[in-house]
C-alpha cells in the first residue's frame, strides 16, 4: 500500500518516490498545491477503490497522514 | 511499482517511436486499475518538444460554466494516444460570456483551433432545474416549451454570433443533461410539457442552429452521460468542494468525445476497416465447423456476431471501406457468403478480400496499396491476439482493435466507442465511396486494356467541371483539405469557416473540381485555393489537391489551365506555387516541373525541409492548355460569378 501511495505522490507531485518519507508534507513540497492535491486525492480513491469524505481529503497533507487515512479505510 | 504496460509506454517514449508510443499509450491507458495513468502520460506530453512524436498540434480552448480544469491530464493523454498534441487553454471559471463577446479577450489571443463551450443545464436554465416547469399561476396545462427555448437560445445565440465574428475555429457546444429528478416526479410532462420535454426542445433548437452555422457542432453530452449513467457521472462532493461536478474517474470519457473532433480536424479519421472472418465475422471456424456449424443468427452467440456485421454495414453505408484479411481457403469462405442464410454482409460490401495463408501484415499492405490509402487510415479487427500482435509489430501505424473473443456482444461497442471513423461531415462522395472505388477499379482495368496511356485517357471520356466553391460544395471542399494526403502540394488543413471566408474575399480564388467519366460521377475530387498577393500582380497557390481516386488522369493540368484563365481575369501577371514535402505527398512532387514552371530560390528553414518555390509568368508564357481528352463542362462564368455563386453572407 505504501508503495502505491508513494508512486502516486511521485506522479502527481513530481517527486522522486525514493525520497518520500513520513515527513513529506504539503507545506514543504513545491508542487503540492490545492489543484494537484485534489487530483492526488481523486487518484488515491481510484487506486484503492474508496470514496473519501471531504474531511479526509483535507486531512491528507503529508505522506504519513495519507497512509493513516487510507489504512483506516481498507 | 511500475506496471508492464507503463514500462512499455515509457520505453517507446524514450526511443521517440511515434506509432509505438501511441499504441503503448492506448494499452496503458486501458489499465483501469492504474489510477495515475492519465497523469503519467500527460506529463510526458507536456515535456515533448514542438512536433515531438509526430503529433499534430491542436489548440483547444475550454470554456465552461463549471471548473473543467480537471480534464487536463485526460485530454493530453487521450490526444497522444490518438496522434494529437492538445495545447489547452482553460478560461477562468464561468468566464465564457466575457471571453466570447470581447474580441480582445485572452481566448482570441490564444488563437484556438477548437473552442469547447460546456454549459451545464443548471447554469443555462437555472429556474427550470431549480423550480421546475409549473407556471406561477393559471392552469396547469398552460406551460409551453417556447419560453424556455427562447431563454436558452437567448444566451447561446449572441455567443455564437460573436464567436463567428472573431474566430474561424471549430466551435463545440455541449447539449444538456435533462434534470435527473424532475420536480413533478412521475407527473413530469403529464399535463403540460415537462422538464425533460423542455430540454429536448432546447436540443432541437441548438442542433438546428448548429446546422445553419459553419463549423459549429453540438457535442452529444447528454448521450455520453446517459451511456455512463448520470448517477455515476456527477460527483456532488466535488461539485460543492471545487465547482467540478464531473466524477474524475469518468472525465476521460469526455476527453475521448472531444478527441474525436480533433482527430477529424487533423485528417486522422480512419477510412478503411479490415476484418478477420473466423470467430469475428461469425462464430466458429469455417474450415472445422462447416457452413452448418458456424454461429451466426438469431440466438446467442450467433446474434452477437450478427450485431458485429450490422455495425460493419453501418460503417459501409457511411462510406467506410470494408475489406477482409483472413487465413482461410477461399472456396469455403465463398460458400458461407453464398449459402449461409443469416449472412448480412455480401461480397459486394468488401472492396478487397485477402484470403490466403500469408501473414496478415502483408494482406493489410496489399489492401492499402490497392486502395491507395495510407496505412495510418486503416483499422484491423481480429480475435486472435497473435495476429493482432503481428500486425501491430510489423505495421505500428495501423489501428488494431482486438475482437473480444470471450464477449463477442461487446464488439460493436469496441468498434464505435473511440469514434475512429468519425469525420466532421458526411458527403455524398462518402456515402458512395465503395461504388467509387469499384468505378476506379474498372478504370484501372481499362488502363490495363488500353495499349497506350493516351488511349486510356481518351477512353475515360472525362468531363471536368471547375467552378467556385459554393454553399453546396463548401463542406466537401474543407473535408478534402482535411483528408487528402497524396496529391496535395502543401497539405494545409482548413475549416469550413476558413474556406467560406476565402470564398467571399475578392483576393481569393477558391475553386473545386468535379470529374465525371464513363464509369460514373466521381463527385468533387479536387480543390484549388489561391490568393492575389499585396503586389496585385501575383496569384499564389495556397492549396492544390486531388483526391487519390483520380490521380494520374492529368486532371491537374486542367486545373492549372483553369488557374491561368482565372489569373488573367484577376489581372495578375504571374502564378506562384510551392511544394511542401510530407511523408505521403510524393505524387504531387513533380507537378510544377512537368508543367514547365520556373524554380525560384528558397532559403532559410523552408529550404532545409525540402520545400520548393515555382513561378509561371503569364505575360511571357501565356496560359496552360487543357489536355484534349478532357472536356470542360458546367456553367462557368469565371471570377465575376464567384460573389454570387460562392458568396457567403455572414449571418
Amino acid at each position: 500500500m505504501e508503495e502505491q501511495i508513494k508512486q502516486l505522490m511521485a506522479d502527481f507531485l513530481n517527486l522522486d518516490p525514493l525520497r518520500i518519507d513520513d515527513a513529506t508534507a504539503m507545506e514543504s513540497v513545491e508542487g503540492w498545491d490545492s489543484f494537484n492535491h485534489l487530483n492526488l486525492c481523486l487518484a488515491l480513491e481510484q487506486e484503492f477503490g474508496i470514496t473519501l469524505a471531504v474531511d479526509e481529503m483535507e486531512g491528507m497533507t503529508s505522506f504519513y497522514d495519507i497512509c493513516q487515512i487510507i489504512q483506516a479505510r481498507l | 511499482m511500475i506496471s508492464d504496460a507503463r514500462s512499455r509506454f515509457e520505453a517507446a517514449l524514450a526511443q521517440q517511436l511515434p506509432h509505438e508510443t501511441r499504441n503503448a499509450a492506448r494499452h496503458y491507458l486501458a489499465q483501469e486499475e492504474e489510477a495515475g495513468r492519465w497523469r503519467v502520460v500527460a506529463r510526458s506530453v507536456r515535456a515533448l518538444p514542438e512536433g515531438g512524436l509526430g503529433l499534430k498540434p491542436v489548440r483547444v480552448a475550454l470554456l465552461a460554466s463549471f471548473s473543467i480544469d480537471f480534464i487536463a491530464d485526460a485530454l493530453l493523454a487521450t490526444g497522444l494516444a490518438h496522434g494529437v498534441r492538445v495545447i489547452p487553454y482553460f478560461s477562468g471559471f464561468a468566464q465564457y460570456s466575457q471571453e466570447l463577446l470581447n474580441p480582445e479577450s485572452a481566448l482570441y489571443a490564444f488563437k484556438p483551433d477548437v473552442v469547447i463551450l460546456a454549459i451545464e443545464g443548471e447554469q443555462l436554465l437555472p429556474r427550470l432545474y431549480r423550480e421546475g416547469v409549473l407556471p406561477p399561476s393559471g392552469k396547469l396545462d398552460s406551460a409551453t416549451t417556447e419560453p424556455w427555448v427562447a431563454e436558452a437560445m437567448g444566451v447561446i445565440d449572441p455567443l455564437i454570433a460573436a464567436f463567428r465574428r472573431h474566430s474561424e475555429a471549430l466551435l463545440l457546444i455541449h447539449d444538456l443533461v435533462p434534470p435527473c429528478w424532475p420536480g413533478l416526479g412521475i407527473l413530469d410532462g403529464r399535463q403540460g410539457p415537462g422538464e425533460v420535454e423542455v430540454i429536448h426542445a432546447v436540443h432541437g433548437a441548438l442542433k438546428r442552429r448548429a446546422r445553419e452555422q459553419r463549423g459549429v457542432h453540438v457535442v452529444g453530452y447528454a448521450a455520453l452521460v446517459a451511456r455512463l449513467g448520470a448517477s455515476q457521472w456527477y460527483d456532488q462532493r466535488m461539485a460543492h468542494l471545487a465547482k467540478a461536478p464531473i466524477a474524475a474517474r469518468l472525465l476521460p470519457h469526455l476527453a475521448g468525445e472531444y478527441v474525436k473532433y480533433f482527430r477529424a480536424l487533423v485528417g486522422l479519421t480512419r477510412k478503411c476497416l479490415v476484418t478477420d472472418l473466423d470467430n469475428t465475422l461469425w462464430g466458429g471456424i469455417i474450415g472445422e465447423d462447416g457452413v452448418q456449424g458456424i454461429r451466426l443468427g438469431a440466438d446467442y452467440p450467433g446474434s452477437a456476431y450478427l450485431a458485429y456485421q450490422r455495425a460493419l454495414l453501418q460503417l459501409h453505408d457511411r462510406g467506410i471501406l470494408l475489406a477482409i484479411a483472413s487465413k482461410n481457403n477461399l472456396a469455403e469462405v465463398e460458400t458461407v457468403f453464398r449459402e449461409h442464410p443469416a449472412m448480412l454482409l455480401r461480397p459486394d460490401h468488401f472492396v478487397r478480400q485477402e484470403i490466403h495463408w500469408q501473414p496478415k501484415s502483408l494482406s493489410l499492405r496489399a489492401i492499402a496499396q490497392g486502395l491507395d490509402i495510407g496505412l495510418e487510415h486503416m483499422v484491423f479487427v481480429d480475435d486472435n491476439p497473435a495476429e493482432c500482435a503481428e500486425v501491430e509489430a510489423a505495421l505500428p501505424m495501423v489501428t488494431v482493435i482486438p475482437f473480444p473473443a470471450a464477449r463477442p456482444e461487446e464488439a460493436a461497442a469496441a468498434l464505435f466507442g473511440p469514434g475512429w471513423f468519425d469525420g466532421l461531415v458526411l458527403s455524398v462522395e462518402d456515402r458512395d465511396r465503395a461504388d467509387l472505388y469499384r468505378q476506379r477499379d474498372r478504370a484501372e482495368a481499362l488502363k490495363a486494356e488500353s495499349g497506350s496511356l493516351e488511349g486510356y485517357l481518351y477512353g475515360l471520356e472525362m468531363r471536368v467541371e471547375i467552378v467556385p466553391v459554393g454553399a453546396a460544395t463548401l463542406a466537401r471542399a474543407a473535408q478534402l483539405t482535411q483528408k487528402t494526403n497524396q496529391f496535395n502540394l502543401t497539405t494545409r488543413r482548413h475549416s469550413e469557416e476558413e474556406v467560406a471566408r476565402r470564398s467571399a474575399d475578392p483576393d481569393w480564388l477558391v475553386r473545386c473540381v468535379r470529374v465525371v467519366d464513363r464509369f460514373g460521377d466521381n463527385g468533387v475530387v479536387g480543390l484549388v485555393m489561391a490568393q492575389r498577393l499585396a503586389d496585385g500582380n501575383t496569384l499564389e497557390i495556397e492549396t492544390l489537391l486531388l483526391s487519390c481516386r483520380v490521380i494520374g488522369r492529368t486532371i491537374e493540368t486542367a486545373m492549372l489551365a483553369d488557374l491561368c484563365q482565372q489569373a488573367v481575369a484577376m489581372k495578375t501577371g504571374r502564378i506562384l506555387g510551392r511544394f511542401i514535402p510530407t511523408a505521403r505527398n510524393a505524387p504531387a512532387q513533380a507537378l510544377f516541373v512537368e508543367h514547365g514552371f520556373t524554380p525560384l530560390p528558397v532559403s532559410g528553414p523552408e529550404a532545409s525541409s525540402g520545400e520548393s518555390l515555382w513561378e509561371w509568368d503569364l505575360t511571357t508564357r501565356g496560359g496552360i492548355v487543357t489536355p484534349p481528352w478532357i472536356t470542360r463542362s458546367g456553367v462557368d462564368h469565371g471570377r465575376a460569378d464567384q460573389t454570387t455563386d460562392g458568396g457567403f453572407s455572414q449571418p
